[in-house]
């Protein structure tokens, strides 16, 4: 029988270009489970890759297996400490701690910056003064389509890529995540785990891009960049608002 | 005494006891205290490293496996392969599991202990759906003989890998000198973008679009040749097509 899944065809597609995503890659395995006709189609591509490659376990692969395994392993660690939650719960923590200190900065300090100054000024030469991240919306062709500073809005359309840059004037770990609609954390930088540790710079692109599939951008969504220094103290946060395009 | 269960790709494993030091595809780590208690914290960079020094050696052996068992067959397969592989690590990765790895027999013993365990369950599943009766799990196949030697294959696996294997090389004696060296570069060898990218004299988004082009050109002349067909050829339509008959 004829298999009308176009979803598994294109994910078979994507699978052979390097652009399958991990999740899609698990649902296309369980789809080739029960249907011989794209399993076949999975086992004669792997046939190529390998031949290739000269390896039993292509390299695509493999990234994506270790990409699903760490997933089962934050998922079963999670569960087994409950405490450790989730990525939201310490914003709940955070979100008021750092709204003090931000009345208490205003307090203190009421204005050290020009009036003309932005929160954040990632290509004014120099270290910046403060944390933050910009993202731009990059075309099949790599093309940038569009940018949005923190606290601004990125649209941007399926196919396309976003891709973050930091600015940090000292080395920090950052971590770049949104919550889904569906409640869902999405981790754009790290891939896995907790916050990873950045250099000092400005407007230094990340080390890859996301790219906009499968569906994860069908609404807004606001993506927030932590900074925090080794002991996990706060230096710097920001926001970004990304929404699908038309 | 048994045979060393991953064979000849020992080779590439040199653990003496002094040091228990892995040569894995050019990259050297050893389990040292403070690899290990980060191991069994779970930190994931070193979770990544050990499933990136051990995956491939896992696969070759649980293929060699499928050739030599008759309960084992199904892991001819590379998605059977890719199954196994995943539960091994998944259950390699638990909590539990990581506390009770003591850092100085070899991970890949331990490891296909546990893969063993794995293959083992799956094969019963498959005699209970099959109807048959639970086969002699010790003569099936001896797992600390048995996952040795190269990748073994069929006769028919084989015929289809030489189709593969001739096919490939004539794609790439139709590329361009410039093109072969990426592409030589990239998937045979295995280089990183970056490297590749120094090599070749471009930059690592110029090699990763380049990339792309090569790999859509192969899937054309594979779809052209009658490999590969039920691969979508182009786009993204199934996003347009969603909800459509």
């Amino acid at each position: 029988m004829k298999c009308t899944n176009t979803e598994a065809k294109a994910a078979l597609r994507a699978l052979f270009i390097g652009e399958l995503e991990p999740e899609r890659h698990a649902r296309l395995r369980e789809h080739a489970k029960t249907c011989a006709e794209c399993r076949e189609d999975y086992e004669r591509l792997s046939r190529v890759e390998s031949s290739l490659e000269k390896r039993v376990l292509p390299k695509g692969r493999e990234a994506l297996l270790e990409a699903q395994i760490l997933q089962r392993v934050r998922a079963s660690e999670q569960a087994a400490a409950p405490e450790r939650r989730s990525f939201w719960d310490w914003w709940k923590v955070l979100l008021p701690a750092a709204a003090v200190a931000a009345v208490a900065m205003l307090v203190v300090v009421p204005r050290v910056r020009g009036p003309g100054d932005g929160e954040w000024q990632p290509r004014s030469g120099g270290v910046g003064s403060a944390f933050g991240v910009r993202a731009f919306c990059v075309s099949p062709e790599g093309k940038v389509q569009g940018e949005a500073r923190p606290g601004g809005r990125l649209a941007c359309a399926e196919g396309a890529a976003v891709q973050f840059s930091y600015t940090a004037p000292q080395g920090a770990r950052l971590s770049v995540a949104a919550k889904s609609p569906s409640g869902e954390v999405l981790q754009f930088f790290p891939r896995e785990g907790e916050a990873a540790p950045v250099t000092a710079g400005v407007d230094v692109p990340l080390a890859y891009s996301t790219p906009v599939q499968g569906g994860w951008l069908s609404a807004p969504m606001e993506v927030r960049a932590r900074f925090t220094d080794e002991k996990g103290q706060v230096l710097g946060e920001t926001e970004v608002t990304l929404t699908p395009a038309k | 005494m048994g045979r060393d269960p991953l064979g000849p790709s020992r080779d590439k494993w040199r653990v003496t006891a002094a040091e228990r030091r892995c040569y894995v595809a050019g990259m050297e780590w050893e389990w040292d205290q403070n690899r290990l208690r980060r191991f069994r914290d779970g930190a994931p960079e070193v979770l990544g490293e050990v499933y990136r020094a051990h995956a491939e050696p896992l696969a070759r052996a649980l293929r060699a496996v499928a050739f030599r068992g008759r309960g084992f067959a199904h892991l001819q397969g590379a998605l059977e392969v890719e199954n196994t592989v995943l539960e091994t690590f998944a259950r390699a990765f638990e909590p539990r599991t990581r506390l009770a790895y003591d850092g100085v027999r070899p991970y890949a013993q331990f490891l296909m202990g546990i893969a063993r365990n794995v293959v083992l369950e799956q094969s019963r599943s498959r005699e209970v759906v099959a109807g048959l009766g639970p086969q002699d799990e010790g003569s099936v196949v001896n797992w600390e003989l048995g996952a040795a030697a190269g990748d073994g294959g069929g006769v028919e696996q084989q015929l289809e890998d030489q189709e593969v294997e001739a096919l490939l090389r004539s794609f790439k004696e139709a590329l361009s000198p410039q093109e072969r060296e990426l592409f030589e570069l990239r998937f045979t060898e295995g280089l990183a973008q970056e490297s590749a990218a120094e090599r070749v004299g471009l930059t690592r988004i110029q090699v990763r679009r380049r990339e792309k082009g090569l790999k859509l050109r192969l899937l054309d002349f594979l779809q052209a040749r009658g490999y590969l067909q039920g691969i979508q050829a182009k786009g993204w339509g199934f996003l347009k097509g969603r909800g459509e008959e």
